[in-house]
């Protein structure tokens, strides 16, 4: 009989151990390799959404522009701000597409524990965001209000509604509610750019212009040429998207950890099963050593099991994996931030082959030490045990 | 025979763990979104001390079946929102007593939500309002609706009166007939869900 056969029917006969173990080697795989699959198709799809947003660039008051963002999300002020003059230097440029002018600011409400983000926005952001669903119209008048998908759940407001804003002691006919869009645009009141401007007493100023290019290419050539506005900043989708990446970092990090943990206690498992079907087969190890077999052998039929019982369950996980990937990418997106819209899990046969070689190695080394102790067992103390 | 017996416990465990993994898999993909009509109680400490001059309160989920909205439904003479399939109540205790039940609202004024909080006692045969507060709300008759003029007229109401402003009510000033329409409605469903829930045969909100 061959080592592989023994094995096999060792592992046979003990069905039930076998099978949860096996399980608990599939679930690892598995959520290794939909994880892995995930970074991969992640980062790709995050540069897909960023460069589909079709806004290449942002031009900012000079300032750190996310220290500004995190001011406004507090209902803070901001010190720099844009002179709408620099909208027409902007749009001079032959490159420039679009560029769509926006004023931001925030009213914090404590007893809600919440800020409502007033965003003053002209026509120019409904071509620039084409991908926009709105239901109703877009504000033609200053006291016209677009919702957010978002706003409309707080505050249970649609089309045909007014919004009051006791802060500022303004009235305001709901025109238009955006459908879900699944980013922050989903939270914000659109307001016309001047109402907002003179809302918050900054009239005349903007706090970004958000740029589409003819051609991406030239995004190097423009951004240095928007750099020379005095008081201005470009911000290129390139160092939003490293910034978006090294949030993401710790997030990964973490999850990462928990799944080498699973991974762990999967590895232990599987030593456990082999380590005590060894215990078990103490007198037929003996019988093995004492006909004839070498301590080489009786340690590659041990190791062997290991490995069988690792690869089974390596390749039982990978198919769970690449049949349930959408369940468990639902899974992980819950726990990741900025996670993009749609698929994010890349399944590619190179992630396929590196979880493929970590089990192998994980059953080398679970596989090892009960391998090693069943070769070493002597054939005379063997054959006496019970 | 030592060898089966630690099988056997190990078998065990592992079968044990794999629930536990599977159970929380389940609680990960089958918790759903709360109805919209639930709100967050902002500051419960202070409304039991307030009103109840408790000291502590615990929060009970309850959910609806199909029967029990249709006859919600029927007291209130509308439909509830489809995704409101649970409710919420926070019974208060005064040491080991429980004094009363608090149960809050969010639902549609006349300039954007607002948010309700009813405290009341069980009599027995039903609940009475103890007291009202107003949350959160961005409407103009904003300290209208929140004087104790107009929210003191809830007190001591059940879910048998009658809860039109104007006929059964005042409003909280002219011109904010609405909003004062969107609360007493709000109180008057609270009191009716809080009613079905402790008939007879129903399972309580304790």
């Amino acid at each position: 009989m061959s080592f592989f056969k023994f094995a096999f029917k060792n592992l046979f006969a003990h069905k039930t151990r076998t099978a949860i173990t096996l399980v608990s080697v599939i679930v690892a795989v598995a959520v290794l390799f939909t994880l892995l699959s995930f970074n991969k198709g992640y980062d790709r799809a995050l540069k897909t959404q960023l460069q589909g947003m079709g806004i290449h660039m942002l031009v900012v008051p000079v300032g750190c522009p996310y220290e500004a963002a995190s001011l406004i999300l507090k209902g803070g002020k901001i010190s720099n701000y844009l002179p709408s003059t620099v909208l027409a230097q902007v749009e001079s440029l032959p490159q420039i597409e679009i560029a769509a002018p926006s004023f931001m600011s925030g009213i914090v409400r404590p007893e809600e524990g919440r800020t409502d983000i007033y965003l003053g926005v002209d026509s120019t952001i409904l071509k620039l965001k084409n991908w926009w669903k709105l239901k109703g119209a877009f504000p033609t008048k200053p006291n016209e209000m677009v919702l957010g998908y978002d706003v409309t759940l707080i505050e249970q407001s649609h089309a045909g509604d007014q919004i009051y804003v006791p802060e500022k002691d303004a009235t305001f006919d709901v025109v238009g509610e955006l459908s879900p869009t699944g980013t922050e645009d989903d939270g914000f009141f659109y307001i016309p750019l001047a109402t907002a401007q003179n809302m918050f007493d900054h009239a005349g100023q903007l706090t970004s212009i958000m740029i589409r290019l003819k051609d991406p290419a030239d995004a190097p050539v423009v951004a240095a040429k928007l750099g020379n506005i005095k008081g201005a900043e470009v911000v290129t989708m390139g160092e939003l998207l490293g910034t978006m990446m090294n949030l993401m970092g710790s997030a990964k990090a973490l999850l990462l950890s928990i799944v080498l943990i699973v991974i762990v206690i999967s590895a232990l498992g599987v030593l456990n099963t082999v380590l005590m079907s060894v215990f078990e087969r103490t007198r037929e190890i003996g019988v093995m050593r004492a006909t004839g077999a070498g301590k080489a052998h009786v340690f590659i039929l041990v190791w062997l099991e290991c490995l069988m019982l690792s690869l089974i369950g390596g390749a039982g996980g990978l198919i769970v994996a690449v049949f349930g990937a959408r369940l468990i990418e639902g899974i992980i997106k819950r726990f990741l931030p900025l996670a993009p819209k749609g698929s994010v899990v890349s399944l590619d046969p190179h992630t396929f082959l590196l979880v493929l070689a970590f089990v192998l190695g994980i059953a080398v080394v679970a596989g090892f030490y009960p391998a090693l102790r069943a070769a070493r067992a002597k054939p005379i103390e063997a054959l006496r045990s019970e | 025979m030592i060898a089966d017996y630690r099988l056997q416990i190990t078998d065990c465990r592992l079968r044990r763990g794999l629930i536990a993994v599977m159970a929380a898999l389940a609680v990960v993909l089958l918790v759903q979104p709360v109805a919209a009509s639930l709100c967050v109680w902002r500051s419960p400490d202070e409304d039991i001390a307030g009103i109840y001059n408790a000291d502590s309160y615990k929060t009970v989920f309850e959910d609806i079946g199909d029967s029990m909205r249709a006859r919600i439904e029927e007291k209130l003479g509308y439909e509830l929102d489809p995704d409101e399939t649970q409710f919420k109540f926070f019974p208060v205790f005064k040491a080991e007593d429980q004094v009363g039940t608090v149960m809050t609202h969010a639902g549609k004024g006349q300039f954007g939500v607002i948010e309700v909080v009813v405290a009341v006692v069980d009599t027995g045969t039903g609940a009475i309002v103890k007291a009202v507060r107003i949350q959160r709300d961005r409407e103009k008759a904003k300290e209208a609706i929140r004087s104790k003029e107009f929210l003191g007229q809830f007190k001591g109401m059940t879910s048998a009166d009658g809860f039109e402003i104007g006929t059964d009510l005042n409003t909280a000033e002219e011109g904010a007939e609405r909003s004062s329409q969107a609360i007493a409605n709000a109180v008057r469903k609270l009191l009716i869900v809080y009613d079905e829930f402790n008939a007879p045969g129903g399972s309580g909100t304790q």
